[in-house]
């Protein structure tokens, strides 16, 4: 059996836009709004419509159920009618023989617009009372009443920018008419939301429609609410013309039409006693969620989740707040919203320890959670790490020697100056919609003893697909080169949760594993008739052998099978899992939503070139909490490229938007992801022992989402070494912070 | 709105016609292997004249010489992947800026999306459907393999490439030369050090 | 980002293009094309016939005479920064050549379309003004030559005329004693373009500067030589240079007053200002180390 990796590296794996079309597909190409806030008074399509090779133009008029998409708000439609409110929010659908008849013929399209005031300030919005839903407080303790018995109170106010996800594989959807409906291949991390908004949209009930995923060519997040629209689109186009249909976004297109990471304006108040103890602390977040709901009020709920990192702090108060703007929808990005609160924390910890005159790393230690501790929304803490990974990160790599090696090095020179940053990480794992937190699988084992597996998960490159296997193969003891993983598929597996909130191996692995387990019930008791043994329970497999009481038979899994079938076995299961124990109450915002947290602690060190402004980063030393791995190299992988994309966001990844809402970084040139020089100089991951996990398949934890939190460290560092370059340097707090932004910093006073 | 019967439905990619829509999925589980069939592509065939144009292009891919016509503004990644049906080349910006689309020409590492095909007349071009030997792997394409140089796989097909063509310039790069080789290569997943890795194992294997 | 049709002519020879040009009105001549396509993708530019170079053999070699590198217009990057020769004579132009883009970009891309596009950031210009070299233009009637110094006009603007076609760029051998010394900045290391730079030439003779040059790029609508900056120097000991006295803090200053620069994606004009006194105070010491040795 050849795995992904292999197909990867020759080239045979597919992506929706690879696959063989059918004779007779038909090209869609999208047209949407140049404006960003304005009313319709008038299209033409008539010159459109001539155009060559042009199917058909499609609006709201053809829309034979609800022109609607929103998924936790009903509040976006598929095709504007009378008003757009963000630049690419679709306004027809051209379909043609060819991309580029599509794309000629939807030049040819006429709207006119009356221009409306354009936002795209959070805070602007808030003032004009433009929301995306009444504000939302998480709070513990009473902060009101503690600020009088703090001995320090700092205020301030924190910015972090958004992020565009830049998956590789830009959005993209191939819709096929069936005899019975509609087969999709979509390239979403929602197939089950594809199938329930294509269904809502044509008015045909869900098991007409098929959403068939292979793979992703990356995620994010981007594709987790955000791929649905194109899938929704190709689909009424081959609904109505009865032909198949197919729709990939341009790079350029993709830029400027999809959401990205909210940018977050926050406003925080933080107090401590003067040995350091966080007694209050209160948050304002500002969010800009674009001009639509999309998932920004569960992205906005993780923030105040999030607002207290790993931090046990009495009484807080935090305030969120879904800000309506002019921008695209902005939409889940790994982390979701738990960076963005994270980053405002650790900026008001920052600024406390320049005040107090001590080193902030003194007061994040002091903080940590432990177990016993209640997160402040009231999740009792359990199997707490974030004690444990901080004193296994000093003792490997001794937190005093770096600093102290930063210190020389800054009082030996004038240009160049280092700066430190520790960042511990406590992320929560489990949707925090709690129904979500639920999976099934399909397993088949065929008569020459290979195994096919369905799950709800969606393989985007963190892997999931080969945790799978490693749990079956775990699970029956056969070779990984037995096992293969299908398609996601919505008629194998119904009722799928998102590929999301780093969950897709935790839930997919359990019901993948019970599945297993059901299957090798029933071979143990075809094994033991085969042996003769009384009792099943005292048989086992390893390594495709069949033991009876811990000595190797020579019954071996083809035969075991084998017999297994003709004695007309079920060979197959289909297994569901839930994630116990979790519920968050929404009237009182008081709960336990998460099934663990995922814990960890970085040493970042950087260098700044303080006569230029650009720096480097030298070191990232990790010890993070993997729970016992299910697949080293994959987690490696997967914790390397978050911190590379946290970096990212922290430092180079800056989006342009001019005042009237256009996006200005819409390119790979302007708009700059991390490239292979963006790689620290040394980066060492170490596993954190002696972490359980019950919730995760052989004791594992997620690991998609908490990694990327690491780089929110790299901002300090570079502060810090700004700081030591300049004393007297005014502490600002306003990602990314730019080497231009660097550079501004460090001599405000002079004009040139 | 109206319907206009003029789409003659023309199908991108002639090679696969097959009837009934559960060929779709057939192919996607059992993707062709290896180096797809090219053939000489001629106007006789109703269904590829949308696609070629006037001009005359011969030059080699993969080793085999294809003859053809194109239109003039066809890049070198469309002739690969939409007439010759070799998807393994990916298309990620299409503004030459990420590498997802590079291919060797002439044995040198270029973005096929932003050259246009017929100034590739007379060269040889290889992509990654042209570095196995028979059923082997390349040294390159073994060595990403073992050290997981990848994640979501989209842009593997362009690191292998400019990773080949840096090897067969420079087979003992430092790990700084090879980021100035891979500089031109973006993984989204950022795989980069895995992928520098990759490189590093693959120039020892070659030199041992 | 579609590429509208045109009508693709592939010359065999100098004088086919020449020809070429001639007969059709609207038209564009294109080397490795990867500033043309991206301007055509977006739509920012069409013509109805583009005139391929890859087809002309002459215009790729690299010539050595007494005094001069001749190195012809379509050569690409690639080859530049391995030609040997240029490596001997004038290096700065191999290493203002692997600044460009990427190994893809480089293996494609040649110098004359990088000098034709005359972008302000363009890479080689910088080095092209500080080594005084001549242009070989070529159309229909013949050929002239011109000076780097009066080629540039505008972003994206040079003297060239209709017709014609930029066949060879004829480098000075660098004289003894003579250093030079490129700082590009970028904000990422790779696929970057330039913020701003700065390229110093400086010659010693007897401890002391006899001629030096200072050319700033991305900063003005074209590269320039800021002469202010550049006569400061003349008369100067080279320790000075090497130790950043006074007199380079000032040669720093002058060329931020000649300097120009716009706001854009890339950095604001405030910015690029400080980047460029840091950057020419550098390439002064660096180019007189390089004198010296």
């Amino acid at each position: 059996m050849k795995r992904d990796i292999e197909n990867h590296v020759t080239g045979i794996s597919k992506f929706v836009d690879d696959f063989p079309t059918l004779d007779g597909t038909l090209e869609a190409y999208l047209f949407y709004s140049e404006k960003a806030h304005a009313e319709i008074l008038n299209i033409d399509y008539a010159s459109a419509l001539k155009s060559e090779g042009v199917a058909d133009i499609l609006t709201a008029n053809d829309i034979p159920g609800e022109n609607q998409i929103g998924g936790i708000i009903k509040d976006e439609m598929l095709f504007a009618e009378h008003e757009v409110e963000f630049i690419g929010e679709p306004i027809a659908l051209v379909i043609a023989d060819t991309k580029e008849n599509a794309k000629k013929a939807s030049n040819k399209i006429v709207v006119e617009y009356k221009d409306l005031p354009v936002v795209t300030d959070p805070r602007e919005a808030y003032e004009k009372g433009l929301l995306i839903r009444p504000p939302q407080i998480f709070s513990g303790g009473d902060v009101d009443s503690a600020w009088s018995g703090c001995d320090v109170v700092v205020e301030g106010k924190v910015d972090s920018g958004g992020q565009e996800h830049l998956y590789l594989e830009t959005q993209a959807s191939y819709a096929v008419p069936t005899d019975s409906g509609l087969k999709i291949y979509s390239s979403t991390q929602s197939p089950t939301v594809v199938q329930r908004t294509i269904s809502n949209v044509l008015n045909i009930p869900m098991h007409r429609i098929e959403v068939d995923v292979l793979r992703l060519g990356g995620g994010f997040g981007g594709k987790e609410d955000q791929a649905t629209i194109w899938a929704v689109l190709s689909a009424l186009a081959a609904y109505k013309l009865n032909r198949p249909v197919k729709l990939v976004l341009s790079r350029m297109d993709d830029l400027k039409i999809t959401g990205k990471r909210h940018p977050y304006s926050s406003d925080y108040k933080i107090g401590l006693s003067k040995d350091g103890k966080i007694l209050a602390y209160e948050v304002t977040f500002y969010q800009n969620a674009g001009a639509f709901a999309d998932l920004s009020t569960a992205i906005l709920e993780r923030t105040l989740f999030h607002a207290a990192n790993c931090y046990a702090i009495p009484n807080v108060k935090a305030t969120g707040i879904s800000c309506k703007t002019n921008l695209p929808p902005n939409t889940a990005f790994r982390g979701f919203g738990g960076p963005q609160g994270m980053f405002v924390i650790e900026a008001a910890l920052h600024k406390a320890a320049d005040v107090m005159g001590i080193d902030v790393d003194i007061l994040q230690q002091k903080n940590l959670i432990a177990d016993n501790d209640v997160y402040f929304y009231g999740q009792k803490v359990e199997n707490a790490q974030a004690v444990n990974s901080w004193q296994t990160a000093d003792e490997k790599f001794n937190l005093d020697k770096l600093k102290k090696e930063v210190r020389n090095f800054n009082e030996q020179n004038e240009r160049f100056k280092k700066g430190f940053a520790v960042m511990p990480i406590s992320f929560g794992i489990s949707f925090t919609n709690s129904f979500l937190n639920q999976a099934s699988a399909l397993v088949h084992v065929y008569t020459d003893g290979s195994v096919g597996v369905s799950t709800a998960a969606v393989e985007m490159g963190q892997g999931v697909n080969e945790k799978i296997i490693e749990v079956c193969s775990r699970t029956f003891s056969i070779s990984k080169n037995r096992i293969k993983i299908e398609t996601t598929n919505t008629t194998r597996i119904a009722n799928t949760s998102p590929t999301a909130a780093s969950t897709g191996a935790d839930l997919n692995g359990n019901a993948a594993k019970i599945a297993c387990d059901n299957i090798l019930e029933r071979l143990k008791i075809i094994a033991a008739q085969e042996l003769n043994a009384k009792d099943s329970e005292k048989l086992s497999i390893e390594n495709e052998q069949v033991y009876l009481e811990g000595q190797e038979t020579d019954l071996g899994w083809d035969e075991l099978i084998q017999a297994a079938y003709l004695s007309r076995t079920n060979l197959s299961s289909h297994a569901y899992y839930a994630t116990p124990d979790i519920y968050f109450d929404r009237d009182k915002n008081i709960g336990s939503p998460f099934a663990y947290h995922v814990y960890g602690t970085s040493f970042i060190t950087v260098t700044v070139d303080c006569l230029l402004g650009i720096y480097k980063f030298d070191s990232v030393k990790i010890v993070h909490d993997f729970g016992k791995s299910l697949h080293r190299l994959i987690d490696l992988g997967q914790a390397e490229g978050a911190l590379a994309q946290g970096i990212g966001w922290m430092t180079m990844e800056e989006l342009v938007q001019s005042a009237n809402g256009e996006l200005k970084s819409n390119t790979l040139s302007t708009y700059k992801i991390p490239d292979i020089y963006s790689v620290p100089d040394e980066v060492i991951i170490e596993f954190l022992e002696n972490s359980e996990n019950r919730f995760g398949p052989f004791n594992s934890k997620a690991i998609g989402e908490p990694p990327f939190m690491y780089g929110i460290g790299v901002y300090f560092a570079i502060l810090n070494a700004m700081k030591s370059f300049d004393p007297n340097l005014e502490l600002f707090y306003n990602a990314p912070i730019t080497p231009e932004k660097v550079l501004l910093a460090l001599y405000p006073e002079v004009k040139v | 709105m109206g319907r206009n019967s003029k789409s003659k439905g023309l199908s991108r990619r002639q090679f696969i016609t097959r009837a009934g829509t559960g060929a779709v999925g057939s192919y996607v589980l059992f993707p062709a292997l290896g180096k797809a069939e090219t053939k000489n592509l001629s106007d006789n065939d109703p269904q590829q004249k949308y696609l070629l144009g006037d001009n005359p292009l011969s030059l080699s891919v993969n080793g085999k010489n294809i003859k053809t016509k194109v239109r003039g503004n066809t890049t070198l990644v469309e002739l690969l992947r939409d007439h010759l049906n070799l998807t393994g080349t990916k298309v990620a910006c299409n503004n030459g800026e990420c590498g997802s689309c590079s291919v060797l020409l002439d044995g040198k590492v270029v973005y096929s999306c932003h050259m246009l095909a017929l100034d590739a007349q007379g060269k040889s071009v290889t992509t990654v459907e042209g570095l196995m030997d028979g059923n082997k792997l390349s040294v390159v394409q073994q060595a990403f393999i073992e050290k997981d140089g990848l994640q979501c796989g989209f842009c593997t097909p362009g690191q292998v490439m400019a990773a080949t063509a840096l090897l067969s310039k420079n087979p003992h790069p430092t790990k700084d030369e090879v980021k100035e080789g891979m500089s031109g290569n973006f993984c989204r997943c950022g795989a980069y050090p895995k992928i520098i890795d990759s490189v590093l194992t693959a120039a020892e294997k070659l030199n041992s | 980002m579609y590429l509208k049709d045109f009508n693709y002519l592939r010359p065999k020879s100098l004088t086919e293009a020449c020809n070429m040009l001639q007969q059709h009105n609207d038209c564009a001549l294109m080397a490795g094309g990867t500033d043309l396509l991206v301007e055509m993708k977006s739509g920012l530019r069409y013509h109805e016939n583009i005139i391929s170079l890859a087809g002309i053999k002459e215009l790729s070699e690299i010539e050595e005479s007494n005094d001069y590198i001749t190195i012809g217009a379509a050569t690409t990057h690639n080859v530049i920064v391995n030609s040997s020769l240029l490596k001997q004579h004038y290096p700065a132009l191999p290493e203002a050549s692997s600044n460009v883009g990427t190994a893809q970009v480089r293996n494609i891309a040649t110098i004359g379309g990088n000098i034709c596009t005359a972008a302000s950031c363009c890479d080689t210009a910088p080095v092209l003004l500080a080594s005084d070299c001549t242009l070989e233009l070529v159309d229909i009637n013949g050929s002239r030559e011109v000076s780097v110094n009066d080629f540039f006009i505008f972003h994206r603007k040079t003297t060239m005329k209709k017709g014609e076609i930029l066949t060879k760029i004829k480098v000075p051998k660098l004289k003894p004693g003579t250093g030079i010394s490129i700082q590009k900045f970028g904000l990422r290391n790779a696929v970057t373009i330039s913020v701003a730079s700065a390229v110093a030439l400086i010659t010693i003779n007897n401890g002391i500067c006899v001629d030096a040059k200072i050319v700033i790029g991305a900063v003005a609508p074209t590269p320039f030589v800021s002469e202010a900056a550049s006569k400061i120097l003349i008369g100067e000991k080279v320790q000075y240079l090497i130790n950043n006295y006074e007199v380079v803090d000032k040669a720093g200053d002058l060329a931020v007053a000649d300097s120009n620069p716009l706001s854009d994606i890339r950095g604001s004009a405030d910015y690029r200002k400080r980047l460029v006194k840091v950057l020419v105070k550098r390439s002064i010491k660096n180019a007189a180390i390089r004198a010296t040795n």
